[in-house]
């Protein structure tokens, strides 16, 4: 396994793939469960709400069962709620998603996932969203500011309360979004949201 | 055959993917009969693939399968790609072969056969052949659509075919045509046999080629699990994004693709023990 890095946005930076040279062809189920799998160890290994970011942009050639097996898989897990509290944001130039990379994107859109992306590595504003994502969870996930509460994001975005629940519920399952519980002072529980990646104007 | 006024007026034929279907139908190509291969003036891997199989299939139900070979020149280039090393054990050739040492010449550039049995072998053959097409000079996107074609046939192949040879795969490029092709094939069971009972086939009725057409679209595949059910539509995705055509014959369904949701054709026509498929894609520059 390469040795991770640490970047300035995220606590892990891992190359991908980590198993398999990355000049072999990445084209069966059974290399990407080895890639599956030493991604959900990074994963195990990381702390609390930290982040870790997949380096794809060396990848040759990606076919789509090797993306399913992947990362289709790993967010599907995700979204289930195993590894709790950790996120994996992609690192690859959107050009590269678009061509040579674009079994990753099809493969989520295909289980109607979704998962973060950045061009450059250093620098979160370069962020965007590959996979299937909804016009207004886009939205919602652009509106919200590090401690909102459903009740401060429905307000910002003038929608019913119970409609700003569901959809940050869905994007906290996908980890487009951290969910905590605030101190419950007042008896009944509440939850603030915060960008993955650190806020940037 | 080998009487060159019986030469001279035999049908040249083609043994392309086409040419196999017509071959099988007219007996030249039968379990019976051997396989006459004298009247072949040029093969493209889908012939090459297809009729690997056959013979594999052929000779496991009967013995080794006589073979009347093509003229030097195309024996000499399916010498070449190893043709009679990889079936030497399931064909018996009318004449020996063991002097043309791969030295035939061949109007086609680049050319490789080879035989999958395993994962580990389609990681194999699709670098193999990347490196091959990347040296041809091939641009990176025509070799991706091409490695595209030929990971997801090999393992839809592995997955689901059940094929007692495993699978056979070609690759072609044609200088003068400016054409790359790429071919899989597998003695197993057919596509039509691997998703007959998936909900998706029942509406369209139990026609072969009604079910191939099923079959490359999202979320169809004998395994019912999420995300599986892409690869075959990946394969047609770069199909269409190379502005190529890809051909499957399998069970008694013929189909022909132009991309995604694009035009296609289907006809019955005589059964294919297994599952064809070929991909032609145009290069954009002319290349080595």
């Amino acid at each position: 396994m390469t040795a991770p890095s640490k970047p300035a946005v995220f606590e892990v930076l891992l190359r991908f793939p980590q198993c398999t040279s990355k000049e072999e062809p990445l084209a069966t189920r059974e290399d990407g469960q080895m890639e599956l799998s030493c991604l959900e160890e990074a994963l195990e290994a990381a702390a609390p709400g930290e982040v870790v970011g997949v380096d794809v942009s060396g990848v040759r050639f990606i076919n789509y069962s090797f993306s399913d097996q992947v990362f289709g898989k790993l967010c599907g897990r995700l979204w289930a709620g195993e590894h709790p509290d950790r996120f994996i944001v992609l690192v690859a130039p959107r050009q590269d998603l678009e061509n040579r990379l674009q079994d990753i994107p099809v493969t989520l859109k295909n289980r109607k996932l979704a998962m973060l992306c950045l061009a450059d590595p250093e620098d979160p504003s370069t962020q965007e969203v590959v996979g299937e994502l909804s016009k207004s969870l886009r939205e919602t996930l652009r509106a919200v500011r590090p401690g909102d509460t459903n009740e401060e994001l429905a307000e910002r975005l003038d929608i019913k309360l119970t409609t700003c629940i569901n959809r940050t519920d869905k994007l906290s399952r996908m980890r487009l979004l951290r969910k905590s519980e605030r101190d419950r002072e007042s008896g009944h529980r509440q939850f603030e949201f915060s960008p993955v990646l650190p806020f940037s104007e | 055959m080998n009487d060159p006024l019986a030469r001279l007026y035999a049908p040249s034929w083609t043994l392309d993917l086409r040419g196999l279907k017509r071959a099988v139908d007219s007996e030249t190509v039968s379990v019976n009969g051997g396989v006459d291969l004298s009247g072949v003036d040029f093969v493209t891997p889908g012939g090459m693939v297809g009729l690997s199989c056959l013979l594999e299939k052929w000779a496991a139900e009967r013995g080794r399968v006589a073979l009347v070979p093509p003229e030097d020149e195309v024996a000499g280039y399916m010498d070449r790609m190893d043709f009679f090393d990889l079936l030497g054990g399931v064909i018996a050739p009318t004449r020996s072969l063991s002097y043309l040492g791969g030295r035939g010449r061949h109007p086609a550039s680049l050319c490789e056969l080879r035989k999958v049995e395993d994962a580990g072998g389609v990681t194999h053959v699709v670098g193999r052949f990347r490196n091959i097409l990347s040296e041809g000079g091939l641009r990176d996107e025509e070799v991706r659509y091409c490695c595209d074609v030929l990971s997801e046939s090999l393992i839809n192949v592995l997955e689901h075919a059940e094929s007692p040879c495993g699978a056979y795969a070609a690759i072609q490029k044609w200088g003068r045509r400016n054409e790359v092709c790429v071919a899989v094939a597998d003695a197993g069971l057919g596509i039509p046999r691997t998703i007959r009972h998936h909900p998706r086939a029942r509406r369209v009725g139990g026609a072969d080629h009604s079910l191939i057409e099923v079959a490359t679209e999202l979320n169809v595949s004998r395994i019912w699990e999420e995300g599986r059910g892409g690869g075959l539509n990946a394969a047609l995705r770069s199909v269409g994004d190379g502005s190529g055509r890809l051909k499957i014959w399998a069970g008694r369904g013929w189909v022909e693709f132009w991309g995604v949701g694009s035009t296609h054709r289907a006809e019955r026509v005589l059964a294919f023990e297994g599952t064809c498929v070929e991909a032609v894609f145009p290069l954009q520059q002319p290349c080595m």
